[in-house]
């Protein structure tokens, strides 16, 4: 199925346009160049309005614009009518068919304000043999799902944004809703669902009138509904599990070989502030050092009249040329007072004219003698404090060299961490994926208690609705005979359990074909040939590539492999569903940069080889080394030209 | 005879004080002039060699000296004169340690202008060593 042309009237900046992709041999390939604001995106909305009337790449200024073309809006009258009208036109096999989505607005009051008077959505069909043939309403709507449903037109038409970050956004059950539609399972499903309100409209009947059957039916019933409610549930928590997993996946991933830039900051910041407690514990330290050689300067080499000195009074004082050590005004007093100062008693004559004596004696001694008594302690003082100079030395040197190892140590470690920390320029993505990681860890393990005790809960419930089944069973059954009802109520279960069988399988077959499809693709194309070992798609459908080292490393691909792992997962699911739609690809490689963008580029060019392409580039993104990969296999090139003040946009081809 | 209450030091000297300050040598900032008027005095006595005052101004009062300062500066003194009588003429005492430690400031002078800080502060804690060993086996 091709796109053979696309009209665009008054929709947007596309006032009346037309592109024709003419019929291509080989590769499929179609790219449309604009500036930015050009009309791109516009163009892909235009697309996906006239498939499912909604603008999903709406930009913020479109958003404040009309849909209608602003010059065609000029021109209308207030109060008159301006037709919007988007066309697809497709090849396949049997003939054309063409989407049409047609929109009348009104001008209101409001100038350049409009509002919506109908809208016909409509399919026209030329087959051969056939004619021409008109459908419209839930008839063209088939034409639609056959073309690509609306719950999976994400796969065919979408922004290249959506390549870059589609395994940040999509979620395990994302994608199972995807396989489940591509399985065009929901015939299945929707018997399954019929089935179950048949079964519960037959117990009714079987109960009817009979009030103990029919409590035990509501009680059977009641639940069944909490059984229902549990798997709901459970199937939120695991979802919201998947999601977190993926969130963890992805930063273990970015953060592989990243320190926690947090942590080392703090840790960083602490060694700070203990390298300013240690520089002023060594000042503090050098200060006593100092101080104490000061003091050793001066005392050794005064030493010799130290002890000089000390030697010339222990002599004068051994040969009594030196007066005792009494003050003389306690002599004096005691004389006055008659009484001795130590014991309390009275002098006796004998002791008076003793201390008489002293007096005289200390009366008689010479300032010599006084300024060797004065100097005596201090004299001591400093003789025994030299003693201990080497170990005093030895001591404050070793204690300063501790200081001083403890100062190397913690600059040591402060080094490794800026050295560590230097590495990384964005810190704050760091930090913030360390955040995101640490959250989601503590999510997903709430979210596993949470899932245990649900699971068991579902268990207990599933315990109790067999046994609930069997004794309503045998309550219907007492009476003997079995009635029509129940005959049918127990073909419907019968029925029931077949389809859910089907169901399942269907939907194993299924994934394990994306999932060998995918592979096989993303094998195909990828340039780094010998790096990735397989792609995984696991039960609860969260996609995983591996690495040839067996880790997974989805999160640590660059931004061109993680696009190509997802652009092969789209072309896997177009495979497998069937849907042989066209791709239409806007800025698909804006995101990509390098030698990639050429590998990326030549990967599209390979896949439009099998599948119809299009990709809205910018002037950026077709740069001469992209033009000599796709001009040669291009099967059209159309250029959007913005006119009028932007107000308009011009599709020309090459 | 009247005691002095003054000590002088040469005058040039003070540059010597400000640079050996400013120098980080043994920390001088961080002393007293008392303690950097023993540290050269002790110098001066350690090589027996004094150099009379030219210019001479005012450096710290007498009274300021701990008894400690004043002990270390009597007993240079008894020494360098050979007797304890030389207690009985202050001006002399004081009159030798200025001397002494005009010659002194004039050997610190001399650590400091010549090569970095901190390997004459080594050497001379080597030297205090060597000295320390020699003096206590001596005395």
């Amino acid at each position: 199925m091709e796109i053979r042309q696309i009209s665009l009237e008054n929709y947007r900046q596309f006032r009346n346009q037309k592109i024709i992709f003419k019929n291509c041999v080989g590769n499929n390939i179609h790219i449309v160049i604009g500036t930015n604001g050009a009309g791109k995106t516009n163009l892909l909305n235009g697309i996906n309005w006239c498939l499912y009337n909604d603008e999903p790449h709406l930009g913020i200024n479109s958003k404040a614009l009309p849909i209608v073309n602003l010059f065609t809006l000029e021109e209308t009258d207030i109060g008159s009518n301006c037709n919007v009208c988007v066309e697809i036109c497709c090849k396949t096999d049997q003939g054309l068919f063409t989407f049409k989505r047609q929109s009348l607005f009104r001008k209101s009051e409001n100038n350049n304000q409009v509002f919506n008077i109908n809208t016909d959505f409509s399919v026209i069909t030329q087959f051969e043999n056939q004619g021409t043939k008109f459908y419209q309403d839930d008839d063209a709507q088939k034409w639609l799902n056959n073309f690509v449903p609306l719950s999976i037109r994400e796969y065919f038409f979408f922004d290249g944004e959506r390549l870059d970050n589609y395994f940040i956004k999509e979620t395990g059950s994302k994608i199972k809703d995807s396989i489940f539609e591509i399985s065009q399972i929901k015939l299945l499903s929707n018997v399954r669902y019929k089935l179950d309100n048949v079964i519960k409209d037959l117990l009714k009947e079987e109960t009817k009138n009979k009030p103990d059957i029919d409590e035990k039916r509501k009680d059977y019933e009641d639940t069944q509904e909490l059984i229902s409610d549990y798997s709901f549930e459970l199937s939120e928590i695991r979802d919201q599990i998947s999601k977190s997993q993926q969130i963890i996946t992805e930063c273990n991933e970015y953060l592989r070989g990243m320190p926690d830039v947090e942590v080392l900051e703090a840790n960083r910041e602490s060694l700070i502030q203990k390298s300013g407690k240690i520089k002023n514990k060594l000042l503090s330290k050098k200060d006593d050092y100092s101080s104490f050689n000061k003091d050793a300067v001066i005392q050794i080499n005064s030493y010799p009249g130290i002890s000089f000195t000390i030697n010339l009074i222990d002599e004068l004082h051994e040969n009594g040329k030196l007066p005792p050590n009494i003050d003389k005004n306690f002599l004096e007093n005691m004389v006055l007072s008659e009484k001795c100062e130590i014991c309390g008693n009275k002098l006796s004559l004998s002791s008076k004219s003793r201390i008489f004596e002293l007096i005289e004696k200390i009366k008689l001694s010479s300032t010599v003698s006084h300024g060797l008594m004065e100097i005596r302690p201090s004299l001591r003082n400093i003789s025994s404090s030299i003693k201990d100079f080497k170990n005093n030395l030895r001591k404050l040197s070793s204690e300063m060299e501790e200081i001083e190892k403890e100062r190397d140590e913690n600059q040591r470690s402060i080094d490794e961490i800026n050295q560590t920390l230097e590495g990384f320029k964005d810190k704050e993505k760091i930090v913030q994926k360390h955040k995101d990681r640490g959250l989601h860890e503590q999510m997903k393990e709430d979210n596993l208690r949470r899932e245990g005790v649900i699971q068991n809960a579902l268990e207990e419930a599933k315990k109790e609705l067999k046994k609930k089944k069997k004794e309503l069973d045998a309550a219907i059954n007492t009476s003997g005979h079995i009635e029509k009802a129940t005959m049918q109520r127990i073909f419907a279960e019968n029925t029931r359990e077949v389809a859910a069988n089907i169901e399942r399988k269907l939907l194993d077959e299924v994934r394990e074909k994306i999932e060998n499809t995918t592979d096989k693709i993303f094998k195909d194309l990828v340039w780094k040939k010998n790096t990735f070992k397989n792609v995984k798609l696991s039960n609860d459908y969260s996609l995983s590539l591996i690495h040839v080292d067996g880790y997974e490393c989805l999160g640590s691909c660059g931004a061109a492999e993680r696009a190509l792992f997802a652009l092969s997962l789209t072309l896997a699911i177009h495979k497998e569903s069937g849907f042989s739609s066209p791709l239409i690809i806007d800025t698909p490689i804006a995101r990509i940069s390098g030698k990639n963008r050429e590998n990326f580029s030549r990967v599209l060019g390979e896949v439009s080889v099998n599948k119809q392409i299009f990709l809205f580039l910018t002037h950026d993104e077709y740069s001469s080394s992209v033009n000599q990969i796709l001009n040669p296999i291009l099967c059209s090139k159309h250029f959007l030209i913005s006119t009028n003040n932007e107000k308009e946009t011009l599709i020309e081809k090459e | 005879m009247s005691e002095p209450n003054i000590i002088y030091i040469e005058k040039a000297d003070r540059k010597i004080i400000d640079e050996l300050k400013d120098s980080g040598f043994l920390l001088l900032s961080n002393s007293t002039n008392n303690q950097i008027f023993l540290i050269a005095l002790s110098i001066g006595f350690r090589d027996d060699i004094q150099i009379p005052l030219d210019s001479k101004e005012s450096f710290t009062r007498v009274e300021y000296l701990s008894d400690i300062e004043k002990t270390v500066i009597y007993s240079c003194a008894i020494k360098h004169f050979g007797t304890s009588n030389i207690l009985d003429d202050k001006s002399k005492i004081f009159e030798y340690a200025q001397e002494s430690a005009h010659y002194g400031f004039g050997v610190l002078a001399n650590y400091i202008n010549h090569g970095s800080i901190e390997l004459t502060q080594s050497e001379l804690i080597r030297d205090l060593i060597n000295r320390y060993d020699q003096v206590y086996s001596e005395y």
